[in-house]
């Protein structure tokens, strides 16, 4: 057995070395080997600083021709490093010999010819100085001729200043903007993460999600919600922003009014709710005046928060000159008020959505606990039939914006739509066969279960087709598009088999469902690296740090959520039950019973996270997504290593550094 | 008067909790129930306040039944019941007060609750029921700091803060020595008996159900067998509750 494995172990090793294609030929190259040393010592050598530098001339005089009585050049001057040249004149074309001496050793510089025509220079060769500082060429004079003095010219850099002048070099100081720019980003998508990743580790925990089940009506009301809340809040949002367009815009003293007397109002409103809320048993009359009064109290908030954006604009814009280097913050503040005057409309809807999907659950609960039960049996056919209908047709908007269905290419969807009814037909089946188990021996039981699964499946997927056909037909007497309809009637008519297969349960797991649809999407978020995704982002958003710090939110809040839930499932039940018998609503249990308990693995993942965005965001910029990775790569491309280990140097400095720091944070508070 | 009609509880898998127990409880009285670890004494407490969903059976009190409970009359009916457990279950990383305070969860409105603001008067009477378990002083102090006993009587005053007509303590004292035993038990027998509270009490020792109990019932494999005075238990009623092969201790 021992023997087997080993010859396994041997065999996949033997297979893997294959693939990795290791080979060590490559290493004994003499080519590679020089390469290597090249770049190490490179490497090794960080541009950090430079000393300023002054181009200094060494000239020697030469004429081109010889005149009659020959040249003699006048004596350098020996005190410095000097040039001669000899002959002192020549022939164009001919060669001189030009000696160089008290250079820096090992030192290359271009050797030229200069004319006396203005900015010309005619570089003839690059001479090396020896170790003694000397050095000795042999060039061609050009084709230049002139009565007058022309001349030979040596450029040589030296320091100006002594070793203290020193300053730090154009990498180190783009180094250093970007290293910045990579912290940031590293603390903006953390926090965008954790504020994402919070609530929706809540919702991918079974312990707590298990419990929740809501009946048909309820959850119907509540998908029914949402579009009408989305349409209703992007109606009233633009409305208000159009109606206050003209006044507030550009005129703070109105938004500065506006805002005192809305804040203010909300304010007393909320003063007033907080305070009566406490009531023992309120009277359906109270019930609703209050309902209302929150409407009421948050529809001026959002009111005053579009006041606050116009007023933070125009205050951002008018401070950030005075205020100098601490200009951003203006800038920010006027960034802030545009964000919330642009989005307004948006938060408006998805506000308005929020609260009627929530408003269209608890009238849900209500009726099915209040109504009569023939009443809300029949209740549920239309309730079940509006809800799926609502997710089938957002389905269709969906497949239609990206592929783009006009009314002639039904056939996917209508193909799609079948699949869906038959799968859905034969679990239904399958379910409604399921008491017959325990009457029946076992395994014609499981026959006849197998049977139903078949023909719900060929019923469902006949349905499908056969619908798919008559509405290609169909589409001719309904406008564009049509797929919409089919994906309603499709819609309708899985609700109303949903809600025919569950008149006996009182209520669905929602809670369960929730659970597997936020599990399934951070567990298929977090298999995509951030690198991948920051590509798609820089296409949104453009190439630069926001690209990347929204691709790393993205994968810390999909990161987070799971390790978080997990947290939230271990956490101690008996707690969770003793809130609940003193007849805490869900949510005071999740904070008095859940969350003290989570609180110090939260924050030792939080931290941890933080530390692994550091990281991926020295690197995020190898894809667009701005930070140190993009200069780091410029750098590697363009074989400039010195520069590229001023990066490298700094990015192992922050990390370092960071990751102590949170070391010492997770002491102190975990 | 709390009425249990027929509750039968049957857990997924098919275990039987619960078979048939019905039994009345008229208002001040402290009932015992007692019976095997595993009878179903937690069951049936818990299926009173339904934390457990009982399967069959109804659970009337002072005329309204529990079972058929909405969610919202079920805040309204469990604030009313106060629950002690035998693992006491405080929130250990939360201060004791939040922890007594947590009782007043079912009256407060949830907005302020959740930045743990309670009104003054909540407050003061978290204090006052700390005080009567002579923990005035330990209100500060976070609740893992406290020794077992002393997370009982928190738990205790977890419970009386909540103004209850009921009190059901599963198993209170199970997991504490003998004396302290007795000073838990003296503390559930001052509340039923100053304040009326009706108090359902799971125990195991037979001297505290004599000692403290008015009346008691008794649970085997889920079915009662028992139910009347403490003093009724005789050595043959004994067998027939723990079993033949069991034997009396003390």
């Amino acid at each position: 057995m021992v023997f087997l494995t080993i010859a396994a172990v041997v065999v996949v090793y033997a297979f893997a070395f294959e693939k990795t294609q290791v080979d060590l030929q490559e290493i004994k190259s003499p080519v590679r080997r020089e390469s290597l040393i090249r770049i190490i010592r490179g490497l090794t050598r960080p541009d950090l600083i430079e000393f300023a530098e002054v181009q200094v001339f060494h000239e020697a005089e030469i004429m081109v021709p010889c005149p009659a009585g020959g040249f003699t050049p006048a004596p350098p001057d020996t005190s410095v490093a000097y040039i001669t040249v000899e002959p002192g004149c020549a022939g164009p074309g001919d060669e001189v010999t030009v000696r160089g001496v008290g250079f820096a050793a090992g030192t290359i510089m271009p050797l030229s010819f200069i004319p006396n025509a203005e900015g010309v220079v005619l570089r003839r060769a690059n001479v090396e100085v020896g170790p003694d500082g000397t050095f000795e060429a042999v060039i061609d004079l050009p084709e230049r001729t002139e009565d007058q003095v022309q001349h030979l010219r040596v450029t040589s850099i030296e320091r100006q200043g002594g070793l203290t002048s020193w300053t730090w070099s154009k990498t180190a100081r783009s180094t250093w903007d970007k290293i910045i720019e990579t912290v940031m980003l590293a603390l903006m998508a953390t926090t965008l993460g954790v504020a994402v990743g919070i609530p929706l580790s809540f919702f991918s925990a079974r312990n707590l999600m298990r419990g929740i089940r809501s009946p048909l009506l309820s959850m119907a009301l509540f998908l029914v919600g949402i579009p009408a809340g989305l349409i209703g809040g992007a109606f009233w949002g633009r409305l208000v922003t159009s109606l206050g367009e003209g006044v507030f815009r550009d005129h703070p003293i109105n938004a500065a009014i506006a805002l005192a007397a809305f804040a203010g109002a909300g304010w007393l409103l909320l003063r007033w709710l907080l305070a009566t809320g406490g009531a023992v048993d309120p009277s359906r009359v109270d019930r609703i005046v209050r309902i209302t009064a929150w409407i009421v109290m948050v529809l001026i908030a959002l009111e005053a928060i579009l006041l606050a954006g116009y007023l933070f604009m125009e205050i951002g814009e008018a401070a950030r000159e005075p205020l100098g280097p601490l200009g951003f913050l203006a800038g920010f503040l006027a960034k802030m008020g545009d964000i919330l005057t642009t989005f307004f409309s948006a938060a408006a809807a998805i506000f308005a959505a929020g609260v009627l999907a929530l408003g269209g659950s608890r009238l849900g609960h209500a009726l099915n606990d209040r109504l009569p039960r023939p009443l809300s049996l029949m209740l549920r056919y239309p309730a079940g039939a509006m809800g799926v209908a609502v997710i089938t047709v957002s389905i269709g908007m969906l497949v239609n914006w990206l592929y783009r269905y006009n009314g002639s290419n039904q056939a996917i969807p209508a193909t799609a739509g079948a699949i869906l009814l038959g799968v859905t037909g034969g679990i239904l089946a399958a379910r409604q066969a399921r008491p017959l188990r325990d009457r029946l021996p076992g395994s014609l039981a499981s026959l006849i279960i197998f049977l139903a699964a078949i023909l719900g499946l060929a019923g469902g997927g006949a349905l499908g087709i056969g619908l798919g056909n008559s509405l290609e037909r169909f589409i001719d007497l309904i406008a564009e598009p049509g797929s919409l309809y089919s994906a309603a009637l499709l819609g309708a008519i899985l609700g109303l088999g949903l809600a025919w297969a569950t008149r006996h349960l009182d209520a669905l797991p929602t809670g369960l469902i929730t659970y597997y649809l936020s599990r399934s999407f951070f567990n298929a978020t977090r298999s995509v690296e951030p690198l991948v995704m920051a590509i798609v982002f820089v296409v949104w958003v453009g190439i630069g740090p926001f690209a990347g710090s929204l691709a790393l939110a993205l994968h810390t809040a999909a990161g987070l959520a799971k390790l978080y839930s997990e947290q939230v499932e271990s956490v101690l039940p008996g707690p969770i039950e003793a809130v609940a018998a003193t007849g805490a609503t869900r949510l005071q249990n999740v904070i008095y019973a859940v969350v003290p308990q989570i609180v110090p693995p939260y924050i030792a993942f939080t931290l941890y996270r933080w530390d692994i965005n550091v990281r991926m965001s020295t690197i995020i910029g190898f894809a667009g997504g701005g930070g140190i990775g993009f200069l780091l790569q410029q750098n590697i491309n363009l074989v400039q290593y010195r520069a590229a280990s001023v990066q490298m140097l700094a990015i192992a400095v922050v990390v370092s550094s960071l990751d102590f720091l949170s070391a010492r944070i997770r002491e102190r508070i975990v | 008067m709390l009425r249990v009609e027929h509750l039968t509880k049957v857990y997924e898998g098919g275990v039987q909790a619960l078979t048939d127990v019905s039994f009345e409880v008229p208002e001040g009285q402290f009932l015992a129930i007692i019976g095997l670890s595993g009878s179903g004494k937690s069951t049936l407490l818990r299926c009173i306040n339904r934390l457990i969903e009982p399967t069959e059976g109804r659970i009337l009190w002072d005329d309204v039944d529990i079972t058929a409970a909405p969610q919202e009359e079920m805040r309204r009916i469990r604030r009313r019941i106060g629950m002690v457990f035998q693992q006491f279950n405080l929130v250990h990383r939360s201060k004791v007060i939040t922890n007594v305070l947590a009782g007043r969860l079912g009256y407060v409105n949830p907005a302020l609750s959740l930045f743990n603001r309670f009104p003054q008067a909540d407050v003061e009477r978290a204090v006052q029921q700390l005080a009567r378990v002579g923990l005035a002083d330990k209100a500060w102090n976070r609740a893992d700091e406290l020794s077992g006993g002393q997370q009982q009587r928190v738990g205790i005053a977890r419970a009386m803060v909540q103004q209850p007509k009921m009190i059901l303590a599963d198993e209170p004292v199970a997991s504490l020595d003998p004396v302290l035993a007795h000073t838990i038990m003296q503390y559930l027998e001052d509340i039923n008996r100053t304040d009326g509270v009706t108090t359902l009490c799971s125990l195991h020792f037979l001297d505290l159900v004599h000692r403290y109990a008015d009346r008691a019932i008794a649970l085997n494999e889920g079915l009662k067998v028992f139910d009347g005075l403490p003093a009724e238990i005789d050595d043959a009623k004994f067998k027939e509750i723990y079993g033949k092969d069991a034997e009396r201790i003390g």
